[in-house]
């Protein structure tokens, strides 16, 4: 059959078009006289068209009225949208502790890109790292955090330890508000301080241990 | 148009709330039921509808006018609607997977097979059917009446993969609403 | 003519011997060095344990003076672990780093209790892990210590200023910054006097504290999580706030009248017991105050 190459053109020719208003198309003008008769061909436009009218004619779904005051809601939590902090590259401060540049690392953090970021104007349009990427650079740095903190004196060692605490009970804290009222901006919010917070301290116990390596 | 995109996109930006509620009313419904044949719930585009006026009053700020608000506000959502459907458990895909061979082997009837007048409800109940992306393109441009032109912007294709999609979910659904 | 990278030593030693009522002998050892630098020099200082305390002023001589100090029973044994404390300081172009090293094992009864002056313009970066920094009128950078306390005297930075601590308290006073951020998990942060277009705050057990006056076009963003956050305001900028504790309470000594919001039923105040969501006066500054289970104020100074 060689009705199969006039198939792109079957569509178009559902949509409305025509040779009549497409002069230098000669593939147009063969499939139309090919149209003529081929009832293959005339049966899938005929049901295109079908398909075409029926889907044009489907009535909207109407959203339940409570969802613009849900949404209205939701924005009278946010804040305008900016930031103040410097955003703690995370991904980038974890690839400098691996290479092992302790100190290097402390002072990408959390002045980071400092130099560019005091000019230019706060990025509305930033997302901030979502819960997810936290938890990942959590465990990331945790386990550098554990296998390098032995070298640490213990005083150290203990302030990190309990402040690390401190943090997991902030979050646990804010998990569990958030549990109680999912939709709860502030939860939320408070709930992305502290794994940011905690981000930072592992990143500053991984350098400590590492800057002590090597010496 | 655009003059009155960006005029509306400004007001939204400098925390007009009644141009936010504006923009609501306005594009609200059809991206409702875009949602809702996209995902095939009607409790997950509610979400979806919530994530992306949330989203959409946060990167207003970044709205330059290329697009249309409309074509802009369709791609957020379609993005959510994918992101959604991805999360999905792989039953609508293995049903749906199986459909994809069915319509190439499929040989097509000389008469046509698909009723004149399609019940609505057999409709949704086979675009539901579709796998997702020519599922998006059908319902952007046979129900939503969009172009290819736009259809590409908001799916980020080509044109021409635009109508080839197109073409294959008329053809399942041919092969879905047959009698 | 381009300054070598060499370490240096000591200059000048002087070791004493103190005997305290405890069997303890404490041995110190005094390190003393000049230098100097340009228009818009680095000094960068890396210690371990001890204080610190800095002063801008108006020449360009850096002088840095440290108290090496050791306590052991044995004096001997302390006078040894004393000769283990190395003091480097590496000088480049227009930049000074002082590094404070001990050799392993850390724990290590010594400390470097360290004094510099330095030109006030020149961008200071200190980094310690035990002890406390003072820096009066200098153009901060980084100020970093896991235990100790930060303390900010006036100074003026072009930069953005980090003082950040883990286990300490920071007070900043008469400082005119552009972006400073303040940090510790626990501890409290005051804040007098302050001038910056940018001020971010964060503690986790621990009070949050600003007097002064709020800059035209200010954003100020103060987040604890067990504390709570007290501003006291004088000046006349307006503001627009958005605070918000999930168990405590919020109080406004200004009125703030909530935006127009869709579907809101009568307007009137912004504040809530839970929440201040609205502005006061022409709202050119913006506040984000959080606080999970503190209290928020908001008052006139």
């Amino acid at each position: 059959m060689s009705c199969e190459r006039y198939d792109d053109l079957i569509d178009d020719y559902v949509d409305g078009t025509r040779a009549a208003d497409r002069p230098g198309d000669a593939r147009l003008a063969a499939f139309e006289s090919h149209l003529a008769g081929c009832a293959r061909c005339q049966a899938l436009v005929a049901d295109f068209t079908s398909i075409r009218e029926a889907a044009s004619a489907l009535d909207e779904h109407v959203p339940p009225t409570r969802l613009w005051a849900q949404i209205a809601g939701a924005l009278e939590e946010k804040p305008r949208a900016f930031s103040v902090w410097i955003p703690l590259a995370v991904a980038a401060s974890l690839a400098l502790v691996l290479a092992g540049s302790a100190w290097l690392a402390l002072r990408q953090s959390p002045t980071g890109d400092a130099a560019q970021q005091v000019t230019a104007t706060p990025d509305e349009t930033s997302v901030p790292p979502a819960e997810a990427q936290y938890e990942q650079a959590i465990a990331g740095l945790q386990q550098l955090a554990d296998e390098r903190n032995a070298v640490l004196d213990p005083a150290t060692r203990a302030v990190l330890q309990r402040n690390l605490a401190a943090i997991d009970r902030a979050i646990d804290e804010s998990r569990a508000a958030l549990a109680d009222e999912p939709s709860s901006a502030v939860a939320q919010d408070s709930l992305l301080d502290a794994l940011d917070t905690k981000v930072a301290l592992l990143q500053d116990t991984v350098a400590l241990a590492a800057e002590d390596v090597n010496q | 148009m655009r003059t009155a995109d960006l005029e509306l996109a400004a007001r939204c930006r400098a925390g007009d709330a009644d141009a936010f509620e504006e923009l609501y009313r306005l594009h609200a419904r059809r991206l409702y039921s875009l949602a809702v044949r996209m995902i095939g719930s009607a409790d997950e585009a509610e979400d979806v509808l919530q994530e992306v006026f949330l989203q959409a009053h946060r990167k207003l700020a970044g709205f330059r006018g290329e697009s249309t608000l409309g074509t802009w506000l369709y791609r957020l959502t379609m993005n959510h609607c994918l992101d959604h459907l991805r999360g999905r458990q792989a039953k609508i895909s293995r049903a749906t997977a199986s459909l994809d061979e069915d319509g190439a082997a499929e040989p097509v009837a000389p008469a046509p097979v698909v009723p004149s007048a399609i019940s609505r409800m057999d409709l949704e109940r086979a675009i539901e059917l579709l796998p997702a992306g020519s599922k998006a393109a059908f319902l952007l441009h046979d129900v939503e009446g969009f172009e290819h032109r736009e259809i590409a912007e908001i799916l980020g294709i080509s044109e021409g993969t635009s109508k080839s999609q197109v073409h294959k979910a008329r053809m399942k659904l041919r092969v879905l609403l047959s009698r | 003519m381009i300054r070598a990278l060499r370490p240096l030593v000591a200059a000048l030693a002087f070791i004493t011997i103190a005997l305290p009522a405890a069997a303890q002998n404490e041995v110190t050892e005094r390190f003393s060095k000049t230098s100097h630098l340009d228009q818009d020099g680095t000094f960068d200082l890396t210690n371990v344990y001890g204080t610190i305390v800095l002063t801008g002023g108006t020449g360009r001589d850096v002088t840095i003076e440290a108290v090496k100090r050791v306590q052991r029973p044995n004096a001997n044994a302390a006078r040894a672990l004393l000769r283990m404390i190395d003091i480097q300081v590496v000088e480049g172009t227009n930049r000074i780093e002082v590094r404070t090293v001990v050799p392993r094992p850390r724990n290590f009864p010594g400390s470097v209790d360290y004094t510099v002056t330095l030109p006030a313009d020149a961008r200071v970066t200190v980094r310690t892990v035990s002890g406390n920094i003072r820096a009066t009128n200098i153009n901060g950078e980084l100020l970093k210590s896991v235990s100790g306390d930060i303390e900010i005297i006036d100074g003026s930075a072009d930069d953005v200023v980090t003082a950040s601590t883990v286990s300490g308290n920071i007070a900043v006073r008469g400082l005119k910054g552009r972006t400073t951020q303040l940090t510790t998990v626990t501890g409290n942060v005051r804040v007098d006097d302050l001038q910056a277009d940018r001020l971010a705050i964060r503690a986790v057990n621990g009070n949050i504290e600003y007097a002064g006056d709020l800059s035209r076009s200010g954003r100020y963003e103060f987040v604890t999580h067990s504390g709570d956050i007290r501003l006291m305001l004088s000046g006349t900028t307006g503001f627009e706030v958005q605070g918000n504790s999930l168990s405590g309470t919020v109080r406004s000594d200004f009125p703030i009248t909530r935006r127009s919001a869709p579907g809101a039923e009568g307007g009137g105040g912004g504040v809530t017991p839970r929440g201040l969501r609205g502005s006061f006066g022409d709202a050119s500054a913006m506040l984000v105050l959080r606080a999970f289970s503190g209290n928020i104020s908001v008052s006139r100074r």
